[in-house]
């Protein structure tokens, strides 16, 4: 009998190979731990903070012009350490390799908490080729999507900087509201209103970058009014007058100025009752004796001040001229 | 937290075994290396219920007479009239049940639990009609492992998936941080490697950036160094390009250990139970070994 011969087929082994080939290039990052001494923070990162890798290992010194800054950050940075000690890195840093050094991507402050813990070697991401352009901030926008302070300011700013450059490298074809969702990880009604938000009005990207607005939705809603509209929302908002919810799209339900209460908004002004007729008298009298309505009136006007029902026809006689005359 | 699914769509090449052995691998010695610092759990989401019978005396369902439902938990008083003592992994496709919760359950080792399955339900989420499968099923497992108080509990996530290309395994991928591929070296399980491959490839596409699911490999089970028909399929896959770095040294050979040890009777419970001399017991610390470097990142 010859000897059994076992294999796999050329057509399976072609299959696997083009799928191992093409599942690694979704999977473009291998997970280890590098050690702390070879990370450089990434030079084309602009940092964020004044702590440094260097303040780190060589202690803060009280003459640096930022100790105070850096002091109050290592505090911070403590909190973190503490934490990590605690529950574990989490979230890996994330870098890409340099010759024999590592440039980090994201997660300076984790770093820099890992080394107050002493710790020789940090969990990473590391990518296999060094995340350029779109993919940066792609990266970029999920990590920082981990973070639980993460204002709606820095959110647009990283939609907008990922938007950005994506339109840059696809000249011909725009990032739209579909595939930002879809890249993103974002709903598409999310997706929508970031976009609808990056090109909102000065004065609601003022109101986030302010921090008046933190919530997505309603910097949506806002975005739907005219400037002249969006700034007395927002004013509104600021005086705790007007609550995010009180805004529909494409108006506002109230003027906050006349929103006292709940119910049915005024849409007239009310200048009282009374049953006393001296009361009424006094005031259509004094009404009468203002040179602004003397010269509307053409003639006298007779009252009988013991009728009610005259003297509040005589008051919406002169309210009538007085609408009159500004109408014009 | 990380989260492990042993798979392959072939029955038979040793999911369970995997995952019930590497749990208590991690539970036992990477808890003593001080990589598990907090707990383990082992997830059965296969309607035979074998990984859930090795650590919980599972009881007949009435409602299906040739499946398992879990016993009365530990936990579980007379008097509350809130749930009914039973909680299985199968109860996140119920959110009617929701406010019980999942409860884990105990094992004979201190810082593993399990959630065992439930036949009848896991086949009813199994037989989801396929408009339906994406909002009941897919994204349950991944929504309840996400819940911050799972989360710190537990440092490690095993879960033992069912061999059927179905939803219960998307669901179970779906939610995994990471997967390995063990393959018995003959034909019809090497394309079920294949067939996960594909599926490894399909996550992918459809994950952000940064959550990738990592394949840590493929290693050989039941192995037969004796047989032409191992040691050739296993040359032959080494020799494949690109799966060879994929292709783990360390395999598990047919030994009739590792029965022994899923049997009721048992005596020791685990294959770490063993003497150091054993030689079942010196590849199954060499393979987890490996995986478990692989995953945590250690050295």
């Amino acid at each position: 009998m010859s000897k059994k011969k076992f294999g796999i087929s050329q057509e399976l082994a072609v299959s696997m190979a083009k799928t191992i080939d093409m599942g690694e290039s979704k999977t473009n990052y291998y997970s280890t731990k590098i050690a702390i001494d070879r990370i450089k923070i990434d030079p084309e990162n602009p940092r964020k903070l004044f702590l440094n890798i260097s303040d780190i290992k060589k202690g803060l010194n009280k003459n640096d012009p930022d100790f105070e800054k850096k002091q109050q950050e290592f505090d911070e940075q403590r909190i973190l350490a503490d934490s990590i000690e605690k529950e574990g890195l989490i979230h890996p840093v994330i870098a890409y390799k340099d010759g024999e050094s590592f440039n980090l991507v994201a997660g300076e402050r984790r770093l820099l908490a890992t080394m107050i813990l002493g710790k020789e070697f940090i969990e990473a991401r590391v990518f296999n080729q060094k995340p350029t352009g779109y993919k940066k901030k792609l990266v970029q926008w999920f990590e920082n999507n981990e973070r639980k302070d993460l204002t709606l300011s820095e959110r647009i700013a990283n939609i907008q900087d990922l938007v950005h450059a994506y339109n840059q490298e696809n000249s011909d074809s725009k990032l739209t509201a579909d595939s930002l969702a879809k890249i993103c990880n974002l709903s598409k009604p999310q997706s929508y209103a970031y976009l609808q938000v990056i090109n909102a009005n000065a004065s609601i990207k003022k109101a986030i970058s302010d921090g008046v607005l933190n919530d997505l939705d309603a910097a949506r809603k806002l975005s739907s009014l005219d400037e002249g509209e969006a700034r007395l929302a927002i004013n509104g908002i600021q005086k705790g007058e007007l609550k995010t919810s009180h805004i529909k799209k494409k108006k506002i339900i109230t003027p906050p100025a006349t929103r006292t209460k709940p119910g049915r908004a005024r849409v007239a002004v009310d200048f009282g009752k009374t049953k006393k007729l001296e009361v009424a008298k006094v005031v259509l009298t004094t009404l009468l004796e203002n040179p602004q309505i003397k010269s509307k009136l053409t003639e006298h006007l007779d009252i009988d001040w013991t009728s009610m029902s005259d003297i509040s026809d005589k008051f919406s006689y002169i309210i009538n001229l007085l609408e009159r005359d500004v109408s014009k | 937290m990380k989260i492990l699914a042993p798979a392959n769509h072939k029955g038979g090449v040793g999911k369970t075994k995997t995952a019930t052995q590497f749990a208590q691998y991690a539970a036992v010695v990477l808890a003593e290396k001080g990589i598990i610092n907090k707990r383990v759990l082992l997830i059965d989401f296969d309607p035979q219920t074998n990984a859930s019978q090795q650590f919980l005396k599972m009881e007949t369902d009435p409602s299906s007479p040739e499946g398992f439902m879990p016993p009365i938990h530990p936990d579980y008083s007379s008097d509350d009239d809130s749930w009914n003592g039973r909680s299985s992994i199968a109860d996140i496709f119920y959110p009617e049940l929701g406010t019980q919760g999942i409860r884990p359950y105990p094992t004979y080792l201190p810082n593993l639990d399990i959630c065992p399955a439930h036949s009848s339900r896991l086949e009813t989420a199994r037989q989801v009609r396929k408009s339906e499968v994406a909002e009941l099923i897919l994204n349950r497992l991944k929504l309840f492992l996400d819940q911050d108080d799972v989360k710190e509990e537990y440092d490690l996530v095993v879960i033992d998936t069912s061999p059927s290309k179905c939803p219960l395994t998307t669901c179970a991928l779906k939610a995994a941080t990471h997967m390995v591929i063990p393959c018995v070296m003959e034909d019809k399980s090497i394309k079920g490697v294949f067939g996960m491959l594909q599926f490894w490839l399909q996550q992918n596409e459809n994950r952000d950036e940064l959550n990738k699911l990592e394949l840590i490999g493929i290693f050989a089970n039941m192995y037969d160094a004796r047989t032409s028909l191992h040691t050739q399929h296993y040359e032959a896959l080494s020799k494949t390009p690109g799966i060879s770095k994929y292709l783990l040294n360390e395999k598990l050979s047919r030994r009739i250990a590792f029965a022994e040890v899923d049997s009721d009777s048992a005596c020791p419970k685990s294959i770490f139970n063993y003497p150091d001399s054993d030689k079942a017991k010196q590849e199954a610390l060499s393979l987890y070994e490996i995986i478990a470097k692989r995953m945590f990142n250690y050295v």
